[in-house]
């Protein structure tokens, strides 16, 4: 499976990492301008590290839901042509914030994914992706209200959380839950149980 | 398309380039109902000449509303409240580990030195013409001690008076000092005001929580709100009631303050009673040992024995 353009293995530190080029925002290794994309702390990152066909390709249009400090959305933003990035807690917001001053193509928005109504008068339809990792109840649901920014051939790209649902019901039956939920509006393409994000699964879907 | 249909207007129409403010504003007040190719009407419209201008116009207006949005909040007052209680406890934590530093070294000084924070105190009144320099150390650490004794005091009141406005029921109800933990675990007023009270009861037990979830563990009865007198002071076998009435109550007030505002002072009385029903089972249960049964007929008031001292 083809890499997204921007992304690649690198030898840093004397080992093969994932990496894209961007200015250094987590701490993360770099060589040269390459920076590490940390796989243990992005689940995105663990999802094109294990070798889920995203649809990316590099160039992309992207509406991020859950962003927090931008760890991720930095290397999304790396390779990406637009990355909306939607996060709702302030006090991540001044992290990402300082990612988005200090590349071209982030735009961080203090909105409710929840709420699409309250970002739609910015954010741009025919989108490429959507990358989800709300750790809110009704992860599903903010997929499915969110689709309306996603071209027809666009990716959601999520990580669901099971502990978000219901911290006591077990993760499979949380899992199968949501991804009924998500049938509603998107056909599921992929699954998968991510090393080093436990209680995650990552899907990948597309609008139906 | 229909030009100008109002549900569908993008955050830049009608502003100019350039106008922050403006935009900051129609970033976070507009809405639409559905989006659109927001660059391509951009540039029909002439707020833009080509894509890149509007993306980089797009760049400096959200970052301006997302850093200062967020900037606010953080300084909005239930924000600052969490702050300063979070400062309090680290203040009276280092101020008791350096009066234990203190007290250590000052008995090796002076055989019937005291202890304590109040010691430090004592310390720092005294003149002492013949100190030599580990008792002029001594009595500057114990200074530092004072000071921060002083200051949590300071913190104390500033928390008190400032939870009061920020939330008057729930400071009402669970005393300031505890309303304004009970914010800290939450995040903010609004998130509190949205937590159910089963997760109220528990908050600040979330370790013993998920040992229970787990199923390693009994559920926990009480988080933070066991410092509150109707969980503490009431009878061990009846504390879970008591603890799911109070967080219940403050669940209530919080919900009250975010969303209302208004002073309910019926909820205090309604708290008092339940807590006096509850309290009066285990009277009766002690007058009538081993027989297991409810006994709803008796009406006791009298304060009842058991643990505590304090009323």
């Amino acid at each position: 499976m083809a890499l997204p353009e921007g992304v690649a293995y690198r030898e840093i530190d004397g080992e093969e990492r994932l990496a894209t080029q961007g200015a250094a925002v987590y701490g993360e290794p770099t060589s040269a301008e390459w920076r590490a994309w940390d796989v243990q702390r992005s689940k995105l990152g663990a999802m094109i590290d294990a070798g889920m066909d995203t649809g990316l390709a590099g160039g992309d249009g992207v509406l991020y839901l859950g962003a927090a400090n931008g760890t991720t959305a930095s290397h999304v933003a790396d390779v990406a042509r637009a990355v909306y990035a939607v996060e709702f807690a302030s006090r991540p917001m001044g992290d990402l914030v300082a990612v988005a001053e200090s590349r071209n193509t982030l735009f961080p928005l203090l909105k409710n994914a929840h709420h699409p109504e309250t970002y739609a008068h910015v954010v741009e339809t025919d989108l490429d992706a959507i990358v989800q990792d709300v750790a809110t109840r009704g992860q599903a649901g903010v997929a499915c209200a969110n689709r309306q920014f996603l071209a027809a051939d666009g990716r959601l790209l999520a990580a669901i959380k099971a502990r978000s649902e219901d911290a006591t019901a077990d993760p499979g039956d949380v899992f199968d839950a949501a991804l009924d939920e998500l049938r509603t509006t998107y056909e599921i393409l992929d699954t998968r149980r991510l090393a080093h994000h436990t209680d995650h699964l990552a899907v990948v879907a597309r609008p139906r | 398309m229909s030009e100008g249909t109002p549900a569908r207007t993008g955050w830049f129409e009608g502003l100019e380039r350039g106008d922050l403010d403006g935009a900051r504003d129609a970033i976070e007040t507009g809405s639409a109902e559905s989006p659109a190719d927001w660059p391509a009407r951009a540039v029909e419209t002439g707020f833009a000449d080509t894509d890149e201008e509007y993306y980089a116009a797009l760049r400096e207006a959200t970052i301006a509303a997302a850093g200062e949005a967020a900037a606010e909040r953080e300084r909005a007052d239930d924000r600052q409240v969490i702050h300063a209680v979070r400062a309090m406890d680290d203040t009276e934590r280092m101020a008791n580990e350096l009066a234990e530093r203190v007290a250590e070294w000052a008995v090796s000084r002076e055989a019937e030195a005291g202890t304590g924070i109040e010691y430090c105190h004592e310390l720092v009144d005294r003149e002492d013409e013949n100190a030599e320099p580990a008792d002029d150390r001594v009595a500057a650490l114990a200074e530092r001690v004072v000071d921060l004794d002083n200051e949590a005091a300071a913190l104390e009141t500033f928390v008190e008076r400032t939870v009061r406005t920020v939330a008057p029921n729930l400071a009402a109800l669970a005393g300031p000092t505890l309303a304004a933990r009970l914010l800290a675990l939450a995040g903010d007023l609004e998130s509190l005001a949205r937590t159910s009270s089963s997760t109220v009861q528990v908050l600040g037990a979330e370790d013993a929580l998920f040992a229970h979830l787990r199923g390693s563990a009994p559920s926990p009865k009480h988080g933070v709100i066991y410092t509150h007198e109707y969980v503490r002071h009431t009878h061990p076998e009846e504390r879970g009631s008591a603890a799911r009435a109070l967080a219940g109550k403050l669940t209530i007030a919080a919900r009250i303050d975010h969303y209302a505002g208004d002073r309910r002072p019926d909820l205090a009385r309604e708290l008092d009673e339940r807590i006096a029903r509850i309290r009066a089972r285990r009277d009766d249960a002690d007058e009538t040992h081993d027989t297991g049964g409810t006994h709803d007929d008796t009406e006791q008031r009298s304060d009842h024995g058991g643990d505590d001292g304090a009323a």
